[in-house]
């Protein structure tokens, strides 16, 4: 069985077959041979010789405090750090929109605080990566937004 | 004396557990106060009893005053514990639960008005002898001019640190290194202030390099003794909030312990304060200089590792306070023993700005080895949300050195599982094992020097093979052909079998 997993902007494949009484899984051209047994929560692995104990829940998996979320490929969400791609802002963090600082229409500098944010206490502010005129505004103050969630349109 | 039956927590989260574990270990009744978004919340299911006070923000909630003392007197409490942050140092909170004649279990509210305000607690240290920092706090009222301040500025020299009065937590806090960027850094911080804590008053601070934050744990009782129980240095911070905290400071020598703790108590004497509470101190790692910072009215998120080190539970301390005990030692009576450390594990993103993450806990397995504390706001299921402090799990490790403490808490760490949130465990363990921090060199510049290009690891293949054979063996159509001995490498009397059928 082939499964293939998104890791930040990488592409992971890995199979996984029988061979014997064991698996064979394949990371990159890496093989493996891998003993498992599924329990409450999780597994537990033999990987070379090395036994682990992981977690599993829907698309994340720990091994101690190594945790990652491996997302299938139509579950890739978009990376946004503060701006998703040269055109559209988008939201950092998980939060509430305090104030939209900016009407569509307007011409903003680059660097200008155009939307101010707030989650747990912390406000953060989401500035203008580049000079133009605001296309389209797409959050309203008090509005819950995601992380990633695009907030204003200024094309370049 | 009083004697306490039943106590409400006027807070949430890993506090609010760990005060009615408190309650629980003296035999008190605790009543906990919970949002809508708290339903389900931990420490409302472990409290006696539980009251609904708001809707998810906190200022319909958490900070709802009426609405948490009204709670107080429909459930019979005796006395309300405010934790940390929301209304614990609120000094029209610690007036209004004794109007309604229930005890605060905190200083007097003249005592956190006093302290509260930054200006009002500078002259007053500085007339008690307690060192601080060089600075200008205007006239105390809100209309400063801003030549005023760029005077003042010039006297003391850049860099300048601009604070809130009413501040805390870095909120309100501003560095200028050259007098043109002096206006603006006070309007800002002003405005800020005025948000986070609807006073825009400000002040300057002259700007220590290399700093370390070293604070002092007091506790005092309500017949006139008050005695410190030693430091915690604090310096590792991010944001101006604290990460990881230890003690005993690494820097402080015998000498200069006692002449700190000497200044906290006399910090903590000038306005009559009663209950546990922290003088923070800033310490030139150059001249091992020392000012008076603030002094927190409250219990500090770190006391974990003050009660390893002398062996008293600071939470049943204070409800004793409260209740109207003596303390049952002396100064001469307090010895440290070994070195403990406390790691603050944050529902945030290190690689992203240290921003917060939110989502669901949707499985949480707390290292359990001998020595290790874990003071979790969170099990599996619970919701991290955005409305509260992104904080929710402490871990404390205790040893006997400072250097097998620092291996047990990276241990410990280490076996610290959370699915479902970005965390900044793996973050923790690259300050834990840092040779800097292994050599005690710790500043609050410490990440910024340090740690400034740290990044997630890739995911190693242990992690992808884990979640592949994970869904492979979940897979119905797995036939359960493959012959495999469980004991041969562990036992699973109770678990599946490879490829077994579900």
């Amino acid at each position: 069985m082939r499964y293939v997993y998104h890791v930040g902007d990488e592409v992971k494949i890995v199979d996984v077959e029988r061979e014997g009484d064991e698996l064979r899984v394949t990371v990159d051209e890496r093989v493996h041979k891998v003993k498992a047994q599924l329990r409450e929560g999780g597994l537990t692995l033999d990987v070379n010789g090395k036994r682990l104990a992981a977690w599993v829940a829907d698309n994340w998996v720990g091994i101690g405090s190594a945790v990652i979320a491996l997302n299938k490929a139509d579950k890739r969400k978009r990376r946004a750090a503060g701006s998703a791609d040269r055109d559209t802002l988008s939201s950092a963090m998980p939060g509430q929109v305090r104030s939209v600082l900016v009407n569509e229409g307007d011409q903003v500098e680059k660097g200008q605080t155009l939307v101010l944010l707030e989650a747990m206490k912390m406000e953060i502010k989401v500035a203008a990566p580049h000079a133009g005129k605001v296309a389209k505004v797409l959050v309203s103050a008090g509005q819950v937004v995601e992380r990633g969630q695009q907030l204003i349109e200024i094309p370049h | 004396m009083t004697l306490f039956k039943k106590i409400l927590i006027a807070n949430r989260g890993e506090i609010a557990a760990r005060l009615i574990r408190a309650c629980h270990e003296l035999n008190i009744r605790a009543v906990a106060v919970y949002s809508e978004a708290d339903a389900n919340a931990l420490h409302a299911r472990m409290a006696d009893e539980s009251v609904l006070i708001g809707p998810p923000a906190p200022r319909d909630s958490y900070l709802n005053m009426d609405r948490i003392i009204q709670a107080g007197k429909e459930t019979n409490a005796d006395a309300i514990h405010p934790g940390y942050g929301f209304l614990s140092e609120n000094e029209r909170f610690a007036s209004a639960v004794a109007d309604a004649g229930l005890i605060f279990i905190g200083p007097s509210p003249n005592a956190i008005r006093l302290m509260g305000s930054k200006t009002e607690a500078r002259s007053i240290m500085q007339n008690s002898g307690v060192p601080i920092v060089p600075g200008f706090q205007g006239r105390g009222d809100a209309c400063v001019a801003l030549t005023e301040f760029a005077e003042a500025a010039e006297k003391i020299g850049f860099p300048i640190l601009v604070k809130a009065a009413a501040g805390g937590g870095g909120k309100g806090m501003r560095i200028v290194r050259s007098a043109h960027e002096l206006s603006e850094a006070v309007s800002a911080a002003q405005r800020e202030a005025a948000h986070a804590f609807g006073d825009d008053r400000v002040f300057l601070e002259k700007y220590i390099d290399s700093p370390r934050h070293i604070e002092f744990q007091v506790l005092a009782d309500s017949h006139g003794s008050t005695v410190h129980l030693f430091e915690r240095e604090c310096s590792i911070q991010r944001r101006h909030q604290k990460i990881v905290e230890e003690t005993p400071s690494p820097l402080l020598t015998p000498e200069m312990r006692a002449k700190m703790g000497e200044a906290a108590v006399a910090a903590a004497k000038a306005v009559g304060y009663v209950n546990a509470g922290t003088v923070e101190f800033i310490v030139d790692s150059k001249t091992r200089e020392f000012y008076f910072l603030e002094m927190n009215t409250r219990l500090q998120v770190e006391h974990p590792i003050t009660e390893a080190i002398t062996g008293i539970d600071l939470a049943q301390a204070q409800i004793n306070i409260a209740a109207g005990k003596h303390l049952p030692f002396k100064q001469n009576d307090l010895h440290p023993r070994g070195h403990a450390i406390e790691c603050r594990v944050y529902a945030e993103d290190p690689a992203n700005d240290f921003l917060p993450s939110t989502g669901k806990v949707l499985r949480a397995v707390e290292p359990t080895r001998a020595g290790v504390r874990v003071d979790a706001g969170v099990h599996t299921g619970d919701e991290v949300s955005i409305h509260y402090d992104p904080m929710i799990a402490k871990v404390i490790a205790h040893a006997e050195t400072r250097d097998v403490a620092i291996r047990k808490m990276d241990a410990a760490l280490a076996e610290y599982t959370l699915l479902g949130l970005t965390t900044n465990i793996p973050f923790l363990r690259a300050v834990l094992t840092h040779p800097a921090f292994a050599r005690g060199e710790v500043t609050t510049h410490f990440i910024e020097d340090h740690l400034r290009d740290w990044r997630t690891s890739k995911a190693s293949d242990e992690l992808l093979i884990a979640k592949a054979v994970a869904e492979f063996l979940g897979t119905r159509h797995q036939p359960s052909a493959i012959r495999y001995q469980p004991s041969d490498v562990w036992d699973a009397t109770d678990n599946f079998r490879l490829g077994m059928k579900r």
